[in-house]
């Protein structure tokens, strides 16, 4: 069953077409990977989902669990079940990380959030009461970002770039985070262009140019990081495929 | 439980926000020697120019300095209020507003923990201003109890002024043209009040605006504190007025907040 489907969603800022026509569905508790090369609007299509300020204005519809959100605010659809981890993580200067948790938290339980960071390999009698700052490094903020998504409990979660300066073992808990997600029957959009990545999706969606070329099996989308992305559209689609939507 | 979480959304808000306060020394400095320059400058100045029994009735008050030191703290408070909006306008900016609102934070919590955070600045400031009074000789009428009064109509106005900043910040997407528009507002709201000046030495025009002035609202009871003593009918009737307004601006507040685009 669908939580989320994207109808005829065109986005356009200055006359560009940023996303163009899309439809696709989200099957509710599944892992889905939105995949493409730089530029080909999947962080867009992300920020459109959640509702962020400057991609509101679009033609088509969002419905989430059968309800149009077109209208609905980015808190809004926070509390309707929605969140996301950016690619680049804010830094909330002045908090702990004890206090960003209990912020982020949907039940504000010291126990839980100790429990989520110990599954991401952060100690937490170390790290519960570190401000977060710059003093943190680019993967330990990536990993408190997910930590915050994951005592959000939200129902739907958009990571964007979730191994964007991870290192190799911090990786696979980041992973591990992912099938955590999934087991508690959380629908996660991971917007990526790393393989490693897209080979923990249940079902992925191509993007180039603004535009859904293909979608199915992550096998069968990850056919297309073996046939590398020749900067012209769809051209990066393998020759045997037919495209499933688009074009 | 849901009234629980509401509170600490405020406090996690309110405490970022003290916290990235705390640590702009340079800031908080400046935020205190310019008040302290007004008393020990202007207020010494004035008060050898006004020491002479005509302007002294004018002034209704024991000295300048006497008459002046409430509208320092007003003055102060009123700045640090306009500027509570400048953190919503760089939330925006550093997409930290956006990470905000896509968790379960409360966002009726988010402009009412930044409020909270400019009283307590102001408070702090004020306090630091009413220390140096003292030191000048300025003498408080109705002591430490009144000046725990003078606190909550600190609070009230700081929040009056916290409130009108953030509902005007909800659509600002950059620092200069907030910096503008506080400017803007600041000084003619100071000028055509009666914080500095006695409004029998006003000219008419000036006079019926400082009537109406809301700063004259905050300055009135606190220089009845400070000179007088415990004229109640003053300040009963200021913290009415001060109280349903701070209700109005908060809800106004909240209301530009949630109705904004992120």
């Amino acid at each position: 069953m669908e939580v989320l489907q994207l109808k005829n969603v065109t986005l356009t800022i200055n006359d560009n077409h940023i996303l163009h026509n899309i439809n696709i569905d989200f099957w509710n508790g599944y892992v889905h990977a939105v995949s493409g090369p730089n530029g080909a609007g999947k962080s867009t299509l992300a920020s459109t989902i959640m509702g962020l300020e400057g991609y509101r204005e679009i033609q088509g519809d969002i419905i989430y669990q059968g309800e149009n959100i077109n209208d609905r605010s980015v808190d809004e659809r926070a509390r309707l079940g929605i969140t996301m981890a950016w690619q680049d993580p804010a830094r909330y200067e002045g908090l702990t990380i004890k206090d960003f948790l209990m912020a982020s938290a949907k039940i504000k339980n010291e126990d839980n959030i100790r429990d989520v960071l110990a599954s991401l390999s952060m100690n937490p009698q170390q790290y519960l009461k570190r401000a977060l700052d710059k003093t943190l490094s680019g993967g330990e903020r990536k990993k408190i970002e997910l930590a915050s998504i994951l005592v959000n409990e939200a129902r739907l979660v958009l990571l964007d770039e979730p191994d964007s300066g991870i290192d190799v073992e911090s990786l696979e808990r980041i992973f591990e985070s992912i099938r955590l997600l999934k087991k508690r029957g959380t629908t996660v959009i991971l917007i990526t262009h790393s393989l490693a990545v897209l080979q923990q999706a249940d079902h992925a969606f191509l993007m180039c140019s603004g535009e859904i070329i293909d979608k199915g099996e992550k096998e069968k989308i990850v056919k297309y990081f073996e046939n590398k992305c020749i900067p012209c559209p769809h051209k990066n689609i393998p020759d045997e495929w037919e495209p499933a939507v688009g074009k | 439980m849901k009234v629980n979480y509401f509170i600490s959304d405020i406090f996690y808000v309110c405490l970022r926000d003290l916290k990235h306060y705390l640590k702009q020394r340079v800031r908080i400095m400046a935020t205190l020697i310019q008040p302290i320059i007004w008393l020990v400058l202007i207020g010494n100045l004035m008060s050898g120019l006004t020491a002479n029994p005509l302007t002294l009735k004018f002034l209704d008050a024991p000295s300048y300095l006497d008459f002046m030191a409430p509208g320092v703290m007003v003055m102060t408070t009123l700045f640090t209020g306009l500027f509570a909006g400048v953190r919503v306008v760089w939330d925006r900016r550093l997409e930290i507003l956006q990470k905000m609102l896509s968790t379960p934070l409360s966002r009726t919590a988010i402009p009412l923990g930044k409020i909270a955070a400019a009283v307590v600045q102001g408070n702090i400031q004020v306090i630091i201003v009413l220390l140096t009074a003292l030191m000048l000789g300025v003498t408080f009428k109705t002591g430490l109890a009144g000046i725990m009064v003078i606190l909550i109509f600190i609070s009230l106005f700081c929040s009056i002024m916290a409130s009108i900043s953030i509902a005007l910040s909800v659509n600002i997407r950059n620092m200069e043209t907030f910096f503008a528009l506080m400017n803007f507002i600041t000084m003619p709201l100071m000028l055509t009040s009666k914080a500095m000046f006695p409004v029998e030495a006003m000219p008419g025009w000036l006079k019926f605006i400082a009537e109406w002035n809301p700063i004259s609202y905050a300055v009135i009871p606190l220089r009845t504190l400070v000179t007088k003593g415990w004229d109640w009918t003053v300040i009963w009737q200021s913290l009415i007025i001060l109280c349903f307004f701070a209700l109005c601006f908060l809800a106004g507040a909240v209301f530009f907040f949630k109705r904004a685009r992120a």
